[in-house]
Parts: structure tokens; C-alpha cells; sequence
């Protein structure tokens, strides 16, 4: 009865060095051959996919996928599933930047709604000197209203001879 | 043996449901911390735009914004959409601020040779945010209820947050202009821009040719106004230089791309 009771433990504690797994986060993560940006590349896996982890070092992850195995920056992976983009105003999943460009002034008037005013002080009377502006909140509006399609940066890229 | 093969069987699938029910509390976590980052970051943003004014010209935000974004995609942190603004300004100087909120000005974009010093600089400030340099160093209050306080943004005037809150913006904002990063985490901004130029298939002495040249500019007229919170550039492109060898990396080329950089940059001249 004991010794089952410690084989019980045994499988149930090792289960989660068996689970340890990451997902590549960026767009391609590459498999190189040595934890080096410079060795030889391995083969690329998609956004999102499940890899398993061997051992850390340093930066550096080494993982297999299907039957290959190699290094990764730990940089390209996430510990769990990529959910898509966080947005603090629930915007983010606005797909076009034309979508965007027309929103742009009922953007301002529905900020104008929530209460902001078009041009605010930040700090109030306390602010220091070199805090001499006012601040706008349409210049944040504007930045987190900037909408560029997957589809249209991958092609920036492939016209720049990039990301290959 | 076979009560005690279903027992464990059934133990398995209890620890296996345990599992689940753990990876959706840290997913919840996570997007938490996320929105904390976000809110912070917009916060400190308004700090900056209190003592730059924003340049005007949405052609050329757009193309500062593909840039960085165009970075982003091999740069991990999926989760984050990162925003990019041009500040009117002859100074030469980038800022970043939690969450992927990112400041560039007219004077470092006009001292740039092509987009891969672009890329350069905006994957440094891109490090500075997925390393949470800010967060880790001035890390926003505890017991901060985060859901609480988004909602007196949007409703109370943009201004009403915490006392605490405020001041660790205030505190974030003087490590901006005052008193800058810790030196390791510009070393580390640097490693982390030279790791995201080299994925993304930019050429990766642009990082230290910019700052070479930023160097030279300096020399030449004093009175620009120059990152003053970084690190002596010799230290920087040594520290560079060490990184790019121990990543076997010297003989790797990237891409300059000049010619679609100069067109922008007659957009903004």
C-alpha cells in the first residue's frame, strides 16, 4: 500500500516537467542550431505554436517541435497561448486603418463625451516649468486609433526586403 | 491493481483539470497586468507630450508607425499593439513609456541615413518596453485596483487617479528626463534592438552607425539637444560589439532599405 501510495506521488509530481511547453509569440520564431543569432537556422514555426522545452540558458530556450529541436530566443516565446492584442479602451479590435481614419472624429467626440477636454492641463497648478504645454488627449486618441492591418505591415516588409 | 490503476487515472485528470483551471487565473493575470502596463504607460505618455508638442503629419506617423510595428511582429509581446508618435522637435531623442507607447523626435528622424537607424532606435525603446525597464524600476502601487482606476480615467477628465498612482508617474517621468535608465538597461535595450533588427532582416550596425554619428552632430553644435541620460556611446558600441560577437553574428547583413527612406524623408523636410 505505501510503496503505491509513493509511486502515486511520484507520477503525479513529475507531470508538470513532462507539460513544460511555450508558444512562439512573434510573428516566426526560428530554430537555430546553437544559442547564437548567428548559427545555423533550423527551421521557422508559425505564431502561436506549442513547442516543448528541453533546458534554459541564459537568453535562450532549447525546444523541440514535431521531430526538429533547436535554440530559441526566449524573447520570441510566451507561457501561455496568444490571446491577440490588449487594448485599454477595447479598440484593438478594429481592423482597418480606414476603419480607423473615419472613426477619427467621432473618436474625439465620444472622448469628448467621456469628459475629456480638447486641450488640458496634465499636473494642474503643482506641474513643473518644463511641463509648459497642454496637453491634448486627441494626440493619444490619435496614436492608439492608428490602425495598420497584419496584411499591410507584411507587405511593407516584403517591399523592404525584410522579414525573410 | 486495477482500483489502484483508476485511482490514479482519476488523480491524473483531477491534477489535469487543476492545471486548466491555473493557466485561465494566470491568463486573467496576465491581461491584468497588461492593462496596469497600458494604463501606466498612457499616464507617463501625457507627461511627454506635456513638454513636447506632437508633430502633425500623419503620412509620416504612419510610416514611423510601420516601421516599429514591422519590428514588433518578430519581437515577441504579441499582446501589445505598440504606438508610435513623432514629437516637433530639433532635439535628437526617443522615448518609450509602459504598455508600447513610443516617442520619436523630427531632430533624430532628420539625422537618420535610412530606415534601418530608424528601426534601430525604435527597437531599443521597443527593448526598454518588453524588458518593463519602467514597471520593474518604478513599479506602479500595490492594492491598486486597476479596473477602478481605468474607469475614473475615462470618465473624470483623463486626471483623476491615485494619489499614489501620480506619484509613481511623476517618479517615472523624471527617470525619463532626469535621471534616465539604469545603465544595464540601456545595455540591455541595446542587446534587445540588435536581437530585434537581426530577426526582422535590418542591417544591425545601423543601431551603432546612428549613434556614432549622433556623436559626431554633438561635437559640431553644442547646442542641439542630445540624449543626455544614456550611457557614453564608446561604452554602448563596445558593449554592442561584445553582444554581436558572442551571438556569432558579425558576418550577418541586413537590409538598409535608403531609398524608401528618403522619400519619406521628404515628406517631413
Amino acid at each position: 500500500m505505501k510503496t503505491k501510495l509513493i509511486l502515486t506521488l511520484m507520477i503525479l509530481t513529475t507531470l508538470p516537467l513532462f507539460a513544460e511547453s511555450a508558444y512562439i509569440s512573434s510573428l516566426r520564431g526560428t530554430l537555430y542550431s546553437n544559442p547564437s543569432l548567428g548559427s545555423k537556422k533550423i527551421t521557422t514555426v508559425k505564431r502561436g505554436t506549442e513547442i516543448q522545452i528541453s533546458k534554459k540558458e541564459g537568453a535562450w530556450l532549447y525546444v523541440s517541435h514535431n521531430s526538429l529541436k533547436g535554440w530559441i530566443p526566449k524573447s520570441n516565446t510566451v507561457k501561455t497561448m496568444p490571446k491577440g492584442k490588449v487594448s485599454i479602451l477595447g479598440n484593438a479590435s478594429r481592423t482597418s486603418r480606414m476603419k480607423a481614419r473615419e472613426r477619427a472624429s467621432s473618436d474625439v467626440t465620444a472622448a469628448s463625451a467621456r469628459g475629456f477636454m480638447q486641450s488640458e492641463t496634465v499636473a494642474g497648478r503643482n506641474r513643473p516649468n518644463s511641463e509648459s504645454l497642454k496637453f491634448d488627449p486627441r494626440d493619444i486618441e490619435k496614436m492608439e486609433n492608428l490602425v495598420i492591418p497584419e496584411e499591410e505591415l507584411l507587405s511593407f516588409l516584403e517591399a523592404g526586403g525584410l522579414g525573410r | 491493481m486495477r482500483k489502484y490503476i483508476i485511482s490514479v487515472i482519476l488523480l491524473t485528470l483531477l491534477f489535469s483539470c487543476s492545471g486548466g483551471e491555473n493557466v485561465r487565473k494566470s491568463e486573467a493575470k496576465q491581461k491584468e497586468q497588461v492593462m496596469q502596463e497600458l494604463l501606466y504607460g498612457r499616464l507617463l505618455s501625457r507627461k511627454i507630450l506635456s513638454r513636447y508638442k506632437v508633430y502633425d503629419n500623419q503620412e509620416a506617423t504612419i510610416y514611423v508607425t510601420k516601421v516599429g510595428r514591422s519590428v514588433a511582429l518578430f519581437a515577441g509581446r504579441s499582446e501589445l499593439t505598440y504606438y508610435f508618435s513623432i514629437l516637433d522637435s530639433d532635439s535628437i531623442n526617443a522615448f518609450a513609456a509602459p504598455g508600447g507607447y513610443i516617442f520619436i523626435t523630427l531632430g533624430s528622424l532628420k539625422s537618420m541615413k535610412n530606415e534601418a537607424e530608424l528601426a534601430a532606435i525604435l527597437s531599443h525603446e521597443i527593448g526598454h518596453v518588453n524588458n518593463r525597464h519602467i514597471m520593474r524600476q518604478i513599479p506602479p502601487p500595490r492594492n491598486q485596483n486597476f479596473a477602478d482606476t481605468i474607469a475614473a480615467v475615462l470618465v473624470a477628465q483623463g486626471t483623476v487617479v491615485s494619489s499614489a498612482m501620480n506619484e509613481t508617474v511623476n517618479r517615472a517621468s523624471k527617470l525619463l528626463f532626469e535621471d534616465g535608465y539604469k545603465i544595464e538597461d540601456e545595455y540591455e535595450a541595446d542587446r534587445s534592438a540588435v536581437t530585434y533588427l537581426i530577426q526582422t532582416g535590418y542591417e544591425h550596425t545601423a543601431l551603432t552607425e546612428f549613434m556614432k554619428r549622433i556623436d559626431i552632430i554633438k561635437s559640431e553644435n553644442s547646442s542641439i539637444e542630445v540624449y543626455h541620460t544614456h550611457p557614453p556611446t564608446n561604452d554602448r558600441v563596445s558593449k554592442i560589439n561584445e553582444y554581436i560577437i558572442a551571438q556569432n553574428a558579425t558576418s550577418i547583413n541586413g537590409k538598409l532599405v535608403e531609398k524608401r527612406f528618403q522619400n519619406f524623408i521628404r515628406t517631413i523636410n
